[in-house]
């Protein structure tokens, strides 16, 4: 039972990330049309930029954090004229296409330019693993507890940001119809660019949550995480924000459970198997498709 | 022959096999990714049975289409209805679910994988047969009702159903042949190699095949033929300083070519501009030489 309890706190941790993660993937998917691979691969440049900007302030993360939203931010905005001529004609199999060339630079670039290749370690301060409360043998650590809690601020703002205010409800008038949200004035490309800087800045949030959970990053993550949101996402239902939620804090609990009850590396295998499955037999996902 | 410029042809003839695997399902419209999983079926198969059971290499190849083939019916069953986008991460996920099962199966030499397997005798023989027959199989596919009503299903799944198509029907097939043409190009792998290890069937290994058939031409099948071999071969004729650059270039011209050329540089108004030159040379031949 204390496994099980264990496990259980140490996946819902994960999960918490790859929520956010999704959320921002859907907003892209939503909004723009757009199957942004690559948004996985920001975030790791993300997580690249707090590590710089660590080893130059001195541990500082005063200075860190703002580091990783904005290199984030910049990032996927930048990404955001690339995709224009496609999401202008709804090609969301060329979107995806477009995205893995995008990973492939920006793999690249992490696996040649970036301390050599050689993963990065973040310091014991930002990663640590100390228990902070206890559950029998069980822990919640400060690094899952301010994930947590990071998350918990992070998704609340957003669907405050998309609910409440007039920009949110300009994008989500431009996920309904593009072609009527124009008509009636909404300024689509400048709210397109928006969709993608606030994508970019969930990611920036996720690169920090992800340097205090793993601790470490190397160029490969990239495609381990972006595979896992996007299959998460189709989980869900494509564009399902609320399901997206929930489905990623599902996946990162079933991680969690089938790393501590099976041998080997089956935490992947089994998460992908029950994506598949619910796939192959309801194809709009568990809680159905908004594209 | 010299070694490294077998092995070249070796593998332009696999990528090959792979592009025409992503190529046929993307006739209807599914971004089919599921060719890497079909493949380290076809390779794992091929492996085991050559050095566990001691078959006959060509009884080997002979059976690896079949073994791909049924590995890609199992979930084409649930994915022939799928719209385009999720067939395409399902059978990415399939990537991942087959590397860690043949990482955890000692029978399959789990982590380190198989060696030893034995060598291709004529291999530049037996690839270029398979690269024919295949190119025939898929030749015919494309120029008959079935391909027919699978470019239909690609432009409107609607007018597709007005003319009675089982679009499910369509899905699945070109998945199972997809299937079998990983299955072969997978034996031919393990045959080349001499090993199998989970490691080789990963994500990266779409990257060269991606570039074949979106940069080449996604709608013919003579753009993943003429580019496989060039993409494949560039790293290897550029100067090292520019050749470990090769992500960035496959990656830059899949994004220049979406934006510039969707169809890719090989598209069908090209081939039936090259048909028509052909047969106007030919005429003119005539007329020449009577």
């Amino acid at each position: 039972m204390d496994v099980f309890f264990a496990q259980f706190i140490n996946g819902l941790a994960v999960g918490s990330m790859y929520a956010i993660v999704v959320t921002g993937f859907n907003l892209l998917l939503l909004v723009s049309g757009v199957v942004q691979f690559a948004y996985a691969h920001v975030v790791v440049i993300g997580m690249y930029a707090t590590w710089i900007a660590l080893r130059i302030t001195g541990n500082n993360l005063i200075f860190a954090i703002p580091a990783a939203l904005l290199s984030s931010t910049l990032l996927s905005i930048l990404t955001e004229p690339l995709f224009r001529p496609l999401a202008r004609r709804r090609a969301a199999n060329q979107t995806f296409v477009m995205s893995i060339g995008i990973a492939l630079i920006l793999t690249h670039i992490m696996a040649k330019h970036l301390h050599e290749g050689m993963p990065i370690a973040f310091p014991e301060s930002l990663s640590s693993h100390a228990a902070a409360i206890r559950f029998g043998i069980a822990a919640l650590s400060i690094g899952q507890i301010y994930t947590f809690l990071g998350t918990i601020v992070a998704v609340t703002a957003f669907m405050y940001l998309l609910y409440r205010t007039m920009t949110g409800r300009a994008l989500r008038a431009m996920a309904q119809s593009p072609f009527v949200a124009r008509l009636i004035g909404i300024p689509t490309t400048k709210m397109g660019i928006a969709s993608y800087g606030i994508a970019g800045f969930l990611g920036g949030v996720t690169a920090v949550f992800l340097a205090m959970a793993l601790g470490s990053a190397y160029p490969a993550l990239g495609d381990a995480l972006g595979v896992k949101v996007i299959a998460t996402a189709l989980f869900a239902g494509l564009g399902n924000l609320r399901g997206g939620l929930i489905c990623g804090l599902i996946l990162g609990v079933t991680e969690g459970l089938t790393a501590g009850y099976l041998p080997g590396q089956w935490s992947n295998a089994m998460a992908f198997a029950m994506i598949m499955v619910t796939v192959m037999f309801k194809p709009t996902g568990l809680f159905g498709t908004r594209v | 022959m010299p070694l490294p410029l077998l092995n070249y042809i070796a593998f332009s003839g696999i990528f090959i096999l792979l592009s025409w695997a992503i190529y046929l399902p993307y006739r209807c419209g599914q971004l089919y990714l599921a060719p890497v999983y079909s493949m380290a079926t076809g390779a794992y198969f091929a492996a085991y049975v050559t050095t566990e059971w001691n078959w006959p290499i060509v009884l080997a190849i002979l059976s690896s289409p079949f073994v791909g083939a049924f590995f890609a019916f199992l979930p084409a069953l649930g994915l022939r209805k799928a719209p385009g986008f999720t067939t395409a991460i399902a059978s990415l996920a399939l990537i991942f679910i087959i590397q860690t099962i043949v990482m955890n199966l000692k029978i399959l030499g789990g982590h380190s994988g198989m060696f030893g397997i034995p060598a291709l005798e004529y291999p530049l023989t037996t690839i270029l047969i398979v690269l024919l027959v295949a190119g025939i199989i898929v030749y015919r596919i494309d120029h008959s009702r079935f391909g027919r009503a699978a470019e239909l299903l690609y432009y409107s799944s609607e007018e597709t159903a007005c003319f009675g198509v089982n679009m499910a029907l369509v899905g699945m097939l070109l998945q199972v042949l997809s299937g079998a043409l990983s299955g072969i190009a997978g034996a031919l792998y393990a045959f080349t190699v001499g090993s199998v290890f989970p490691g080789a069937f990963s994500f990266s290994m779409l990257l060269v095949v991606f570039s074949a058939v979106f940069v080449g031409g996604n709608l013919t099948m003579w753009g993943a033929l003429v580019f496989a071999p060039i993409l494949w071969g560039l790293p290897l004729i550029l100067p090292e300083a520019i050749a470990e650059w090769k992500d960035v270039i496959y990656g830059g011209l899949l994004i220049c070519i979406l934006i510039l050329r969707p169809e890719g540089v090989i598209s069908k108004e090209t081939v039936r501009e090259v048909g028509d030159g052909i047969r106007k040379l030919a005429r003119m031949r005539r007329r020449v030489f009577g």
